[in-house]
């Protein structure tokens, strides 16, 4: 069985008297552990696949399973404790609370989890030791990133979803940014969802889900993945 | 502005209607706090000025020290400019009602009066002199019980002056009540009389009046009654009038003076008439008297003539008797003796037979005797010879029987014994033995001489007696003639004797009468003496009456006299500058204009703050959108001229809500409050468009201002610049992260949270100001609340502890105390001498009351002076006063100032300050009464008698108020619990204030909190977003969010409390009566309360605010920074 299942999901959206039907029916599976690029264009529908795998929407049919969760039957306040326990969010705008400063940024995942890692570990792990004290403002967007990386990690999650990881980095930055995602993937077995409109990124997936107007376009294997550090976009 | 930015700002509106209601209420808010506090003191004027017009209330007062005649009224109708004059008499008297004694003023009316008509609320007019109408329902009313429709009232003198002196009746029944509108003000002045304050009024018909004069004219004039009574022109209009007034006085006093003098003139003429012919009369009984004497003296002579006659006559009469008598007896003795001669000799010769026989008798008992002896000395001789011869025969016989002697002898014997025997035989005793026969011869002798009386020679001196009787009485037979012939001429001269006796009688008897009638003359005398006597006395009475009557017709003639020209004959001319209910209600009405300038400058504070944030942050979303216009090409003008106008017309629209609410609804509250101390009518809107148009203008001003200084910082920007998005606020280490050890301790969400609070400082401090007046607010609410229902505990309990008061009757304060404090339920009791007095301040003079001690150890139980104002331990000890501490505040005075007081007769006295004490009620000066005496004072205090009872059950005071009622010598009775409880009913209704100020508390926190968190939570959209796709539960993120606002709140609330205690006296000071001086009391409850309350408040915020925090989607997180 698979870690993540979605079975015919649909999601429609109410635009006053419009109907639009962001998802129209999706079925996929993602494996324990995989690293699985999402790539679609704007609109496409893999956004509205993140919220509803990150417990942030609710379907209007099908069925959303992750491990032995029927997500999708969840209230809200399953969700939340979904959210928490189970799932880490990587943002493409990083989303750090500019008020804390780096470490408390990834306390604050920390705090509200169950078995959250050692956070100077964590922060060690995505090389921003050095920077702790450091106020978001103060360090870089490739560092922000690994921030919020280590933000989600730090919670121990069984999935990390990443939206547009390197959406706002520059082309080196955003490498580092994949390799640390990789290196999680791989190290702690975490499955790793990212979402990209960049199909140049799909090389260093394990398994690449195409979406096309609220429906899934294509899944691909890809048995020899590269690493990030070997990709060119 | 192009169409297409018209329309771009009225979507604007409607798609941030929320934002834009924000700002309107904002300034609503400000505007009616500015405009309605603002608007409330031109207001409460403004009804004072219809309500003076609506019952013509006076403009000028006219008073006299003498009094004003209807001449005057009518000299008063004449000056210029009047329009209307009025008179009224009114007088000061007590009343008793319940058990308190009430000083009062009776105010004459006439129906249908011009001026001051009264204001009838309930009730009737009076329909005649005994009716009368009661003063309506009035603070001071609530506090010492009002009157009802019905009862009847009964004046009684507070002087010398008896009430009929003055009035017809003294009993009226209450048919009505009503307002003076000439006094709607709670103070109704001082009297000179009872308490020395007038607790209310009664109107009496003008007809009930006894008095032919006026205590006080009133007048309108013409043309002020159009005027604002609060203007210089209406006193423009009245001024002339005055001053004409004053004028006319100066005459109509001289002419009052000339006609006073003229009726003593008069009097004194009729007093001099009446005392001659009392004079007269007088001297006619003078002589009278004199004729009496000398009739009495004629008479007194002829009295003592006739006695010396009468003397001389009583003499002859009592020689005439004696000598009478004398002859009387003489005769009367010679006349018996010749009885007796006549009567012996008549009487001898009825006893000479007698004498005869006696003779014969005792001739033959003599003879008898002698015969007797004869026989006895026969027979014992012969006895004896027997004897002997028988003894010598016997003897021969015995020597001789026969010798012839014997024979012999014997026949001798023999011899002898015949003899004998004859003897014996001739004596009758022939056979008795001759011892036998003398005993028996014996015997009969002395029958013989038991029937003469004696031996023999008596009965011989008898004879001889007898018969030298018989020959007296053959004797005296011939005087007996001659005797009868003397009496017949003793006889004759008896005849005349009593002939002369006779005469003498009648002369007895005529002098008898004589004297009888001297004795009447005498009596007749004696009484004309004493009627003349007391004729006399009469006379000198009458003189010394007459004499007193003159001295003193003269004396009350020249006392008149002086008295007219000593009086200063002055005419009091006051105009409303001088009313003191105008005044009153006009400083009050200045006090509350002064409180509004400084009360919304808070809520204008605020509104600036609300609408700059509001308008930043709106700025601050729109950048792209500022960007994208000014890249098309939009001036900053134009691009600026949508937020103005944005804010601009949610300010206008706001002020408009504003005046139309505020100034409606805090005039009227303000004005309804204020009321509760005056009588005026309904509320009279004053429109004042410079006030709204100024509040308005300025709050839109400082909107406006606040919007363009969050414009134009970002409209320096270029496009590229304001199309990229802002750069974050960057997070910044805080102060309090120094303190390590504080800071270690702080989950990181706390130290989120202080650093949110640090890092937004506009919110920070708006916020804060907010809250801060929110708080303070309701400190001050609360605190009013506890400072004025603390006026009761404080006054009644801490600093007075007895529980009633008795005023006595004259001088005998001291004996009723000593005789109260024996009553059943009263423990002890205290003679405390009062007197009322003035002192003067804020141009005005005040009652106040002087209070003598005479044994400070003694008042100890009775009342604790608490020292204020820096004072020391206040002592009766010196030779100063004691004072209480709001008279020293209004006085402006300290230890050690000197204090000036006026007494009643206007006598003004210095006194050093010794202390200062606590003290809610009424103006009271303090002195020992060897102070007092020092002052030489002419007045004398009344008594007050202070009790202290077991109980204060209303059943047991009414009880003993009763039984202390039924004593001589006690005016009234008033027990505090009564009081209290009347007190307490007034200003519960002041406790409306409380519940505006926790309104507008209320309303300052909703408006502040609700703006600001709705601003916090849309500037931190994607935060909040982020946390929850983080994993946040809605409480967390609550928590996350609420816990800067409650911080806010609490640090607000905090220096609330601060600024509620500065606020709270700023309320109190204008709150505060003249007479009652509020607390400055704010319990640790009602920080308390103040404190828990806006925190309640904020929560509700918060509560409120959890609808918007659920409703941000998670997706937001997700969207790229704008």
């Amino acid at each position: 069985m698979s870690f993540i299942e979605f079975k015919n999901v649909r999601k429609d959206y109410k635009m006053g008297e419009v109907v639009i039907h962001a998802l129209d029916g999706v079925d996929f599976s993602i494996e324990e552990g995989e690293f699985v690029i999402i790539a679609g264009a704007s609109g496409a529908g893999k956004s509205t696949i993140l919220n509803l795998l990150g417990g942030m929407d609710t379907v209007s049919s099908g069925e959303i399973r992750v491990g032995d969760k029927i997500i999708s039957d969840f209230s809200s306040k399953e969700l939340t404790l979904y959210r928490r326990d189970d799932v880490g969010f990587v943002f493409q705008f990083y989303n750090l609370i500019q008020n804390l400063t780096v470490r408390e940024n990834v306390e604050l995942a920390a705090q509200i989890s169950k078995s959250p890692l050692d956070i100077t570990e964590t922060l060690r792990s995505v090389g921003l030791l050095d920077r702790e004290k450091n106020f978001p403002s103060q360090i870089s967007g490739g560092e922000q990133q690994r921030v919020a990386i280590a933000r989600a990690i730090a919670k121990n999650p069984r999935l990390l979803l990443c939206d547009e990881p390197t959406g706002a980095l520059d082309y080196q930055t955003g490498k580092q940014v994949l390799e640390v995602l990789q290196d999680i993937c791989k190290k702690e077995k975490t499955t790793v969802v990212v979402i990209t409109h960049n199909l140049a990124l799909t090389p260093i997936g394990d398994k690449i889900i195409r979406v096309r107007s609220g429906k899934i376009e294509s899944i691909t294997r890809n048995e020899h993945p590269v690493s990030a550090r070997e990709i060119e976009y | 502005m192009t169409p297409a930015l018209w329309k771009d700002l009225f979507r604007e509106i409607r798609h941030s209607f929320g934002r834009y209601l924000s700002i309107l209420l904002i300034t609503a808010l400000g505007v009616a706090f500015f405009a309605g506090i603002k608007a409330s003191a031109p207001d409460m004027k403004n009804s004072a000025d219809s309500y003076l017009d609506k019952y013509n209330v006076q403009d000028i007062q006219v008073y006299s020290t003498v009094g004003l005649s209807q001449k005057d009224l009518d000299a008063l109708k004449k000056v210029d400019g009047v329009e209307d004059a009025q008179g009224q008499f009114s007088a000061d008297f007590l009343v008793h009602n319940k058990n308190r004694e009430l000083t009062v003023r009776a105010l004459s009316y006439t129906e249908g009066q011009s001026i001051n008509q009264p204001r009838l609320i309930e009730g009737r007019f009076p329909e005649n002199d005994h009716e009368c109408l009661a003063e309506a329902d009035s603070a001071t009313g609530k506090i010492f019980g009002s009157f009802s429709i019905g009862q009847k009232i009964t004046f009684y003198s507070g002087n010398d002056t008896p009430v009929l002196d003055t009035l017809k009746s003294e009993t009226y029944t209450i048919v009505g009540k009503a307002y003076d509108p000439n006094s709607f003000s709670y103070v109704h002045g001082s009297s000179s009389i009872g308490s020395g304050t007038i607790d209310t009024f009664f109107y009496i018909p003008a007809s009930a009046v006894k008095a032919d004069y006026f205590t006080e004219v009133d007048l309108t004039v013409r043309g002020a009654k159009k005027l604002d009574t609060y203007s210089s022109a209406y006193f423009d209009q009245t001024d002339p009038v005055t001053e004409e007034v004053e004028t006319l006085a100066d005459s109509r006093t001289a002419v009052w003076k000339e006609e006073q003098l003229a009726k003593v003139d008069d009097e004194q003429k009729k007093a001099d008439k009446e005392l001659a012919e009392a004079k007269k009369k007088l001297d006619d009984a003078k002589k009278e008297i004199d004729e009496s004497q000398k009739k009495l003296d004629d008479a007194r002579k002829e009295i003592a003539d006739n006695e010396a006659l009468l003397a001389s006559s009583k003499k002859q009469l009592d020689d005439g008797r004696s000598q009478l008598n004398a002859g009387k007896t003489q005769l009367q003795d010679g006349m018996k003796q010749l009885d007796d001669g006549i009567a012996k000799i008549e009487n001898a010769k009825t006893e000479l037979p007698a004498l005869k026989t006696q003779k014969e008798q005792l001739e033959t008992a003599i003879a008898g005797v002698k015969s007797i002896d004869q026989a006895i000395t026969g027979i014992t001789q012969l006895s004896q010879g027997i004897d002997l011869l028988q003894k010598q025969i016997d003897a021969m016989k015995a020597e001789n029987p026969t010798s012839p002697t014997i024979p012999v002898l014997q026949a001798q014997a023999d011899a002898l014994d015949t003899q004998l025997r004859n003897i014996l035989a001739s004596a009758g005793l022939a056979s008795s033995s001759p011892s036998e026969a003398i005993s028996s011869l014996n015997a009969q002798k002395s029958v013989i001489l038991a029937q003469i009386g004696g031996p023999l020679d008596v009965a011989s001196s008898l004879l001889k007696q007898v018969d030298d009787a018989i020959a007296l009485i053959q004797d005296s037979a011939t005087q007996l003639d001659a005797l009868k012939a003397q009496k017949k001429e003793l006889q004759a001269k008896l005849g005349e004797l009593e002939a002369n006796e006779k005469t003498l009688a009648e002369n007895e008897a005529k002098y008898n009468q004589g004297v009888a009638e001297l004795e009447k003359a005498k009596t007749d005398l004696a009484d004309g003496e004493k009627k003349l006597e007391d004729g006399k006395a009469e006379y000198e009475d009458g003189l010394a009456e007459y004499e007193d009557k003159k001295k003193e017709a003269q004396d009350e003639l020249n006392d008149a006299r002086k008295t007219i020209e000593d009086t200063e004959a002055e005419w009091i001319v006051l105009d409303r500058n001088s009313h003191y209910s105008y005044k009153d209600y006009e400083a009050c009405a200045d006090r509350m204009d002064g409180i509004a300038s400084v009360f919304p400058v808070f809520f204008f504070l605020v509104a600036a703050l609300v609408c700059m944030t509001t308008m930043t942050r709106m700025v601050d979303e729109q950048r792209g959108e500022m960007g994208t216009l000014k890249a098309l090409g939009y001036s900053k003008g134009q691009i600026a001229m949508k937020y103005l106008l944005y804010a601009g017309s949610a300010s206008v629209l706001g002020s408009i809500l504003g005046c139309a609410v505020g100034m409606y609804v805090f005039p009227m509250i303000i004005y309804s409050a204020w009321n509760i101390m005056y009588n005026l009518e309904a509320i009279q809107f004053r429109f004042q468009p410079a006030l709204m148009l100024f509040a308005s203008l300025s709050v839109t001003l400082v909107v406006l201002g606040a919007a363009l200084l969050s414009i134009i910082r970002e409209l320096r920007e270029v496009p590229a610049q304001l199309m990229r998005p802002k750069a974050a606020k960057a997070g910044k280490r805080i102060l309090l992260e120094r303190v390590d050890w504080f800071w270690s301790k702080l989950s990181f969400m706390h130290k989120v949270t202080l650093r949110n609070l640090f890092r937004y400082k506009k919110r920070f401090f708006m916020t804060v100001i907010g809250i801060t007046g929110c708080s303070a607010l309701l400190v001050a609410g609360f605190g009013l609340n506890d400072s004025i229902a603390d006026i009761v505990p404080r006054q009644f309990r801490t600093i007075y502890h007895f529980n009633a008061q008795v005023s006595a009757e004259g001088d005998s304060g001291e004996e009723l105390a000593k005789e109260l404090e024996k009553e059943d339920g009263v423990k002890s009791t205290f003679n405390l001498q009062t007197l009322p007095v003035t002192v003067h301040y804020d141009g005005k003079d005040v009652s106040a009351t002087l209070n003598i001690i005479d044994d400070p150890e003694a008042f100890k139980p009775f009342m604790t002076f608490i020292p204020m104002n820096g004072s020391p331990e206040p002592s009766l000890e010196g030779n100063g006063a004691l004072l209480s501490v709001k008279t020293a505040e209004k006085l402006g005075l300290k230890t050690g100032d000197a204090l000036k007081f006026k007494t009643a007769d206007n006598h003004t006295v210095e006194i050093p300050v010794d202390g200062i004490f606590e003290q809610y009620t009424g103006h009271m000066i303090y002195i020992s009464e060897n102070t007092f005496d020092g002052l030489h004072l002419k007045e004398k205090p009344e008594s007050t008698i202070l009790l202290i009872n077991e109980d204060t059950d209303p059943e047991f005071e009414s009880d003993l108020g009763g039984r202390i009622m039924n004593r001589d010598g006690v005016r009234s009775v008033m027990f505090y619990s009564a009081t209290i409880d009347n007190f307490e009913d007034m200003i519960s209704s002041i406790q409306m204030v409380v519940v505006v100020l926790v309104l507008s508390a209320a309303m300052l926190a909703f408006v502040v909190l609700y703006n600001l968190s709705n601003v916090n939570i849309s500037e931190r959209m994607r935060e909040i977003a982020t946390i929850k796709v983080l994993g946040f539960t809605e409480k967390e993120v609550n928590a996350y969010i609420n816990r800067e606002s409650i911080i806010l709140a609490l640090i607000g609330a905090a220096l609330g409390l601060f600024l509620g205690i500065y606020l709270h006296d700023l309320i109190m000071n204008l709150a505060e009566l003249d007479t009652i001086r509020f607390g400055r009391t704010i319990f640790w409850q009602s920080y308390v309360y103040a404190m828990a309350l806006t925190m309640l408040f904020a929560f509700i915020v918060n509560w409120i605010m959890k609808f918007r925090l659920r409703k941000i989607e998670m997706v937001e997180s997700l969207k790229a920074v704008e």
